[in-house]
């Protein structure tokens, strides 16, 4: 019978220095190949997340989640400021599907770390303080044991376990996604180039009974200050929807607020009526090519013309 | 405490050194796993402790009776006392069984019937496992009283029966038989008991993890909004369901089979490749072969199986299947899935008759014909299962036919593809005989290998968050 539990014990040993073996393995071909990735920025998620965290250093960058990603044109952006200031801005929309303002918040950290850009703008919704972030951490955990600015959100949000130190954990699902990546070349955003229609619309007005989540309003905040801290034009920005923001709700006079007292832009096209037409959503949240091209338009004219007002573009 | 969860697996190990270290005799070494068991049942619902231990503690009391009046004695209203203590132990269990899982489908089903108005639910606690350890409690008392066992003084024997922690939330169904003796004698270390169960319990995990919750995904996406899905990607999903039950039922089996034999506990076997089943009558004799066994041996026998006449031996056999159905879940589709079986069952005992027993198991044009019509009533019948209403069904059901179109792909069908091929070539080299043996292999390389290569897979490509098992719920 002894020589039995020697046995179990050693096939346990075995076992377990095989797998610490590959995880420490696949955490260093992981982080070579992401370096590699990030060489030039390709479609996918995944190789959006990987750059954006590690290695986008635009000079214009937009922070947000799919409404960021189908609703602001990178290359209307740079032509305006390019017709405006004769300057080749650099410009990234650094948006990631289903994500919230803690990517926001630490998105815009990674950026600091690497650069300072000139415009950063911020696509907020309504409910921007009082949604949940905790769904959406996945997309993150192959940058836990990499980035420290990851790991200090993973953290945050409780979301650093035991398990979250081994390599092969973290990559879970995503792996897929990043090696997906490898053989998807850099590309246009596809959602903007969508030009599917809604077919109705149905304007909603949906009461906003969420409330501010703590942790958010600290995350908001350390947003604003470090834009402030590090002199980058922070503009805060609430693109259109068919859905009728509400203005009473306790998130959106939170951001409205504190925009307010830090003299941060706040720019509101929520509920602007000259953006509910059918031809220029896909859905109810997202808009097609037309109402983004129109949109990123408009929104350059606004920023145009708070920088008249304020300070010239350094 | 999930059975896969890393908590699970830490605790488990601390118990399995403890039990096989300094555990000595068979009193502390049940001891132990009655103590493992509650703080595990605990974990779940510590409310629903007491009906756990409450309906243990019948069966075992029952069981002492049976043992102290061997032979029928008094008499009341005709029957023996006897009769009447296994009356009541029975009906104790199946009445908790009745109103913790039925209750609100009779009274919401009266109230429809009767045109009430609107029913609002009474607030009543679904326990988990209960349809699990009733049916196991209900074994031991039979069992008893039919003297197939001899009944147990040892109470800690007697409670751990109904609750030995790996098989309590979704089966085995113990049997008394085969179970109860083996908490009656001491567990000997058996090494190579213990490495199978580990190698079974890791491919369960795999199982559940990458090939039902991956599947599980893309089956809810689709279920979770029919209106917007063509035919074509409604008739992939019902075959996607097919496997996905079968990949989270057997996969959890397979768990609570690989952790019991670790702690050098046999439990029945519960799966047996049913999906390569030619007929349903074959398929009911390799799925949810525990719970199958009880049908037979307390429902079925009892009414008189197929020594009767043909139009009772019908009864008999829809009366099996419509309350398997109903032991399922409280809803009439899962009666209509009981149903079907039942229906598919008689229909293929008339037209085959006893040649049904005498189908050879080779590889031919017509076993394959007759596996592929199985696998399609089995997968239609599960449209009845997973959906919530009779209307989803037909919806599901005439789009099928009706509305072609493309596939609705998403990222994680790739992965529950890729990890569905490895199942399905397991199965079949498991099936056809193949002698590709890597978890056995004679090199101790490809062995370690192998089952290092499965956890890395898991690691990677299982859904690790927030799984749930499908039969936690009956």
């Amino acid at each position: 019978m002894k020589n039995g539990y020697i046995k179990v014990l050693v096939n346990v040993a075995i076992l377990l220095a095989i797998l610490v073996a590959m995880d420490v393995t696949m955490g260093w071909a992981g982080e070579k190949y992401m370096r590699w990735l990030n060489k030039k920025p390709r479609n996918g998620d995944a190789a959006l997340v990987n750059y954006s965290l590690n290695a986008a250093v635009p000079d214009v960058a937009i922070l947000g989640s799919s409404t960021a990603i189908c609703h602001y044109d990178p290359d209307i952006i740079h032509d305006s400021l390019w017709a405006w200031q004769k300057k080749d801005y650099s410009v990234f929309n650094m948006g990631i599907s289903n994500q919230r303002l803690t990517y926001d918040y630490y998105g815009l950290k990674c950026l600091l770390d690497r650069t300072t850009p000139s415009i950063v703008i911020a696509d907020v919704w309504a409910t921007y303080i009082g949604n949940d972030p905790s769904l959406s951490f996945y997309a993150f955990m192959p940058y836990a044991n990499i980035n420290p600015n990851i790991k200090e959100m993973l953290k945050s949000h409780n979301q650093l376990t035991f398990m979250t130190k081994s390599n092969l954990y973290c990559f879970n699902t995503e792996i897929i996604k990043l090696a997906l990546s490898a053989f998807k070349s850099s590309g246009e955003n596809v959602y903007l180039k969508s030009k599917v229609e809604i077919k109705e619309v149905i304007k909603q007005t949906e009461k906003d009974t969420t409330s501010l989540l703590p942790l958010s309003i600290e995350e908001f905040d350390a947003m604003i200050a470090l834009a402030k801290d590090r002199d980058v034009k922070l503009f805060v920005v609430m693109s259109p929807t068919l859905r009728s923001s509400d203005t009473t709700s306790l998130s959106y006079r939170y951001i409205k607020e504190k925009c307010a007292t830090e003299n941060v832009p706040f720019l509101d096209y929520s509920n602007d009526e000259k953006y509910y037409q059918t031809h220029y959503f896909r859905d109810r949240t997202h808009m097609n090519y037309y109402g983004a091209e129109l949109f990123t338009k408009d929104l350059m004219k606004d920023i145009k013309k708070h920088y008249a007002m304020r300070i010239k573009l350094g | 405490m999930i059975i896969y969860s890393f908590k699970y697996i830490i605790a488990f190990f601390v118990l399995f050194w403890i039990y096989w270290l300094l555990c000595k005799n068979k009193h502390t070494q049940n001891a132990l796993l009655l103590l493992a068991s509650y703080l595990f049942y605990g974990f779940w619902d510590w409310r629903c402790l007491l009906l756990l231990f409450a309906t243990s503690v019948i069966a075992y009391g029952a069981g002492l009776y049976f043992k102290k009046v061997p032979i029928a004695d008094k008499m009341f209203l005709r029957k023996s006392t006897r009769w009447w203590v296994r009356f009541a132990a029975v009906a104790f269990s199946l009445g908790v069984l009745i109103y913790f899982k039925y209750t609100n489908f009779f009274l919401s089903s009266i109230n429809k019937l009767f045109g009430g108005g609107d029913y609002h639910p009474l607030s009543i606690i679904l326990p988990v496992g209960i349809s699990f350890y009733t049916f196991s409690a209900i074994s031991y008392v039979v069992d008893c009283y039919q003297k197939k066992i001899e009944p147990t003084t040892d109470i800690i024997a007697g409670l751990l029966y109904t609750s030995f922690f790996p098989a309590i939330l979704s089966g085995p169904i113990h049997k008394a038989t085969e179970q109860l003796p083996q908490y009656l004698v001491k567990r000997e270390f058996d090494y190579g008991l213990i490495n199978k169960g580990f190698k079974e319990y890791v491919w369960g995990v795999f199982m559940k993890l990458c090939v039902a919750d991956r599947l599980g995904m893309y089956v809810d996406a689709v279920y979770g909004n029919i209106a917007n899905h063509n035919g074509t990607t409604l008739l992939f999903t019902s075959v996607a369901y097919t496997l996905q039950i079968y990949a989270d039922f057997a996969g959890y089996s397979l768990m609570a089979i690989g952790c019991g034999k670790m702690l050098g506990i046999r439990l029945q076997n519960n799966f047996n490749l049913p999906y390569f089943s030619k007929t349903i009558t074959e398929f009911w004799s390799k799925w949810h072969m525990s719970l199958t066994g009880w049908f037979k041996n307390y429902l079925y026998i009892p009414l008189g199986g197929n020594r009767v006449s043909k139009g009772r031996w019908i009864v008999n056999i829809m009366v099996v299947f419509l309350l398997s159905g109903l032991w399922h879940g409280a809803a009439f589709t899962f009666i209509i899935w009981g149903g079907i079986h039942g229906v598919a069952q008689v229909i293929e005992k008339l037209v085959y008759g006893k040649r049904i027993k005498t189908i050879e198991n080779k590889f031919s044009v017509a076993n394959v014909l007759r596996v592929l019509l199985t696998f399609s009533i089995v997968s239609f019948a599960w449209i009845f299962f997973r959906l919530s209403s009779i209307n989803e069904v037909f919806t599901v059901i005439s789009k099928i036919f009706n509305n072609r179109g493309h596939l609705f792909v998403e990222p994680t069908l790739f992965m529950a593809i890729c990890s569905l091929l490895l199942l399905v070539l397991k199965d079949s080299f498991d099936q056809f005989g193949a002698k590709v043996r890597l978890f056995d292999s004679k090199y101790a390389v490809v062995r370690y290998l192998s089952i290092a290569m499965l956890i890395v897979y898991i690691l990677l490509f299982g859904v690790l968050e927030g799984g749930q098992f499908i039969y936690f719920q009956f």
